[in-house]
This record gives structure tokens, sequence and C-alpha cells, in this order.
């Protein structure tokens, strides 16, 4: 899993069929001292996350295709949690 | 999913038997400044496509063994056109200030 900063959203109309219905968010990949790190991810979001807020990803494709209802569904990151803004890292 | 931007298409003379009629897209995928800069690009990876996507537009990648999903039987295959972007909104800072 990795955190992430939301940074936007994407909206496509012809698209996998599997992402119908479901928000698809741009997350930027951060590291421990929120330094972007890597490219950023189009990510599902059942949780409702709302933008540069710091979220954890889970990149288990299967769990995404059951939320999906669709065993052929191309999809891999998406939202697992919403960080706690006034939570301290124990680092 | 990455980002990527469509930079051109590959034709194929001899190919893998899973790869019939297969269309192939060369893309640029988006690194951590593509969205404010508009290049810094990651190197450009080849992704089967199934929606049409034309030079320029952006679509959505899906990389990996996620890549394989969308064929019935075990394809090959390790990345995917997902999607054909319509909108994007990208915002790098959050412009509030910090309270």
């Amino acid at each position: 899993m990795r955190l992430a900063r939301i940074r936007g959203y994407v909206t496509s109309t012809v698209k996998h069929p599997s992402f119908e219905r479901c928000r698809l968010l741009i997350a930027q990949p951060v590291d421990d001292k929120d330094v972007p790190d890597g490219s950023p991810q189009i990510v599902l979001d059942p949780l409702g996350a709302a933008i540069h807020e710091k979220v954890l990803l889970c990149s288990d494709g299967s769990w995404a295709r059951d939320y999906l209802g669709d065993p052929r569904s191309p999809a891999r990151w998406w939202i697992m949690g919403i960080v706690d803004p006034k939570g301290h890292l124990a680092l | 999913m990455r980002i990527a931007t469509v930079i051109g298409r590959v034709t194929l003379s001899v190919r893998h038997r899973s790869l019939k009629g297969e269309r192939l897209l060369v893309v640029l995928p988006w690194g951590p400044k593509t969205a404010i800069t508009g290049k810094d690009h990651d190197y450009s990876i080849v992704a089967y496509d199934e929606l049409g996507a034309g030079v320029g537009s952006t679509v959505a990648v899906s990389e990996s063994t996620e890549a394989t999903r969308p064929f019935g039987e075990p394809t090959p295959v390790d990345a995917y056109c997902a999607a054909l972007i319509d909108t994007l909104f990208y915002q790098a800072e959050d412009p509030r200030p910090v309270t």
C-alpha cells in the first residue's frame, strides 16, 4: 500500500465498461515527507476522498474487480482509506 | 492506471499468436511533474488498445497483470489502454492557507 495525495480527477466516456459506475481520481504517490514520488495514478474511489487529502492506496486488483463486479476489469489501484490530517507519523 | 499521452502507433508484420487483430499505441506515461511542465514524461511504452485512441489523445493505461484481465484467455500483454480521458483536472498544491 502507498500513501498518496489526491490532486484531481478525470472524466471519461469511452472506457472499459467496468468503470461505468465509479469515480476516477488522480492520486500522486508521496513519501513520508509528503514529497511526490513516482507517476500520478488514476485510482478508483469508493470512499469519496476530497482533493488534496492524503489517502492510502492499495494495488490489490482482485478486490477492485470484486468491487466493480467485473472479473475482466483492468482496475488496479484504489483508495483503501483516508489518512487523518491530525494524525502524526511515528517516524 | 497511469495517465499517458499517445504519440504513435505500432503495426506488426510478424506477431505472437495471441496478438491477432491487435491495435498498439506508443504512449508516454506522465511523471510527477508532467501535469505542470508538459514534459518530463516517463519512458515510452506500447499499450494494447481496443478503444480507438488517436495520436495526441490522453489515455489511462493499466499495467502489469491487470492489463491481461480484459482478455478472456491468458494473454502476454502488460499495458492496456483502459480509458480515453475527456477532461482532466489537476492541482499540484493546496491553495487554501495552512490553518
